[in-house]
């Protein structure tokens, strides 16, 4: 298996493979990640974008599958076309809520969406449009700030690579789980042309509770400049 | 609630004036991680608000009464603040906290500092799965494998236990940068420090 993508959620879901007696061909992310890299004791290529070493992951790929965790790098056809199987942990529900997940949940919240999701699809040409495979719903609770709602999303996001790890590794071609994907009442694509505009958001009733980064706000520089 | 098998709910005194429900569960097996925030989140889905409890702590297991009943009696008491302060704290004393705190308190505040650096303490053992008793003022969350993701349960596990609502931007501001060297005896400073000035 190789890993794509950065920071702790990515290296919770190598460890936690390695633990389970899995193979890590391989993992891909930012520089700043190779740290990690040498404590875990895994193989890892730097990359600002992950097409670019398209070869280098079919090469080192023992079972043809490609794990994307808290990986903000869009794979394309060099990479979609050399057969591997990438499967991504988004966080959020889909098709309701693409894009980044930070900025979505910030939508999420001021549409008083009772819950939101962790979900598992496979990537395919568009961004977070592939199949889902399976998702896992959390609630967000009335009164509870943004840094809250997304500390348990992250914690959901790792517990449904744990679930569904062994279910991949048992079978490559797992087409997924039958249950179908949570309803949203609203949702579409978060980019950056969302986060831009969440400031026009400031007189909504919701917009202080769904922007209380709290502690997270060193961890989510660009959300908390677009609030500042 | 699949990932809990045994639960348990009692009042309990918040203040002399206020009761407060307080559940005691324990988890099903396999279970290590547990959302008192979240299952407090999907009770209110299905009960009145005055109906969710107002804290939710894990036990090993319910304590049992002769005949095999919960023994409600046994179960403890979250608001106890004698049992905070009773636990023996496995940080010394910070010291060297920077602005006023460095004043020294005499009395109960040094009691409150004690009982900060505890609740620290069983925060980090909680958050690490270590043992409380093995950390020192020197211990270094990141040596101890925390990653940022730990980091923010620890901060927000303080936030909620001692500083309240509103505090994180003084401790961030506080504490500093996170991904460097964060001990005990740091962090505790600074809760100190940001407690002193609310």
């Amino acid at each position: 298996m190789i890993f794509v993508g950065e920071g702790a959620l990515l290296w919770r879901a190598v460890r936690h493979t390695l633990d389970s007696g899995l193979p890590v061909d391989l993992v891909c992310g930012p520089a700043v990640d190779g740290a990690s890299a040498v404590a875990s004791g895994v193989r890892f290529l730097a990359a600002a974008d992950v097409n670019a070493v398209a070869g280098e992951l079919a090469a080192a790929c023992t079972d043809g599958l490609v794990w994307s965790v808290n990986n903000r790098m869009i794979f394309r056809a060099p990479v979609l076309s050399t057969g591997l199987r990438v499967l991504n942990v988004h966080h959020g529900p889909l098709p309701a809520y693409r894009g980044m997940p930070e900025v979505a949940l910030v939508y999420a919240m001021l549409g008083g969406e009772p819950q939101f999701a962790a979900t598992l699809h496979r990537v395919d040409e568009g961004i977070d449009t592939g199949p889902v495979l399976a998702s896992e719903p959390y609630p967000i609770g009335a009164e509870e700030p943004y840094h809250v709602v997304m500390r348990r999303g992250l914690q959901v996001c790792h517990r449904l690579f744990e679930r569904c790890l062994p279910l991949v590794a048992a079978d490559p071609d797992w087409p997924g789980e039958p249950a179908p994907s949570p309803g949203a009442r609203g949702g579409g694509y978060f980019g950056r042309s969302a986060l831009g505009r969440l400031s026009r958001y400031r007189e909504h009733p919701r917009f202080a509770r769904a922007t209380d980064l709290g502690f997270l706000a060193g961890y989510l520089p660009e959300l908390a400049e677009a609030l500042a | 609630m699949p990932d809990i098998a045994q639960a348990a709910v009692v009042a309990r005194g918040r203040t002399e004036e206020v009761r407060a429900l307080c559940a005691f569960v324990v988890l099903a097996q396999g279970v290590t991680a547990f959302d008192e925030a979240a299952v407090r989140a999907e009770l209110a889905r299905s009960l009145p608000p005055h109906l969710v409890p107002t804290v939710v702590r894990v036990l090993p297991a319910l304590p049992e009464t002769a005949s095999g009943k919960t023994d409600r009696k046994a179960l403890p008491d979250p608001f106890d603040a004698a049992t905070v302060g009773a636990v023996d704290s496995p940080v010394d004393s910070p010291g060297g906290s920077p602005g006023g705190a460095e004043r020294r308190r005499a009395g109960s505040d040094a009691g409150a500092d004690r009982a900060v650096a505890a609740v620290t303490a069983e925060i980090w053992s909680r958050v690490l799965r270590c043992e409380a008793a093995g950390l020192d003022a020197s211990s270094d969350f990141h040596a101890l494998g925390g990653d940022s993701l730990a980091v923010l349960e620890m901060l927000s596990a303080l936030g909620e236990e001692l500083l309240g609502g509103s505090a994180e931007r003084r401790l961030l501001d506080r504490l500093g940068p996170l991904s460097g060297e964060l001990t005990l005896g740091r962090v505790v400073a600074a809760v100190n420090v940001v407690r002193s000035e609310a």
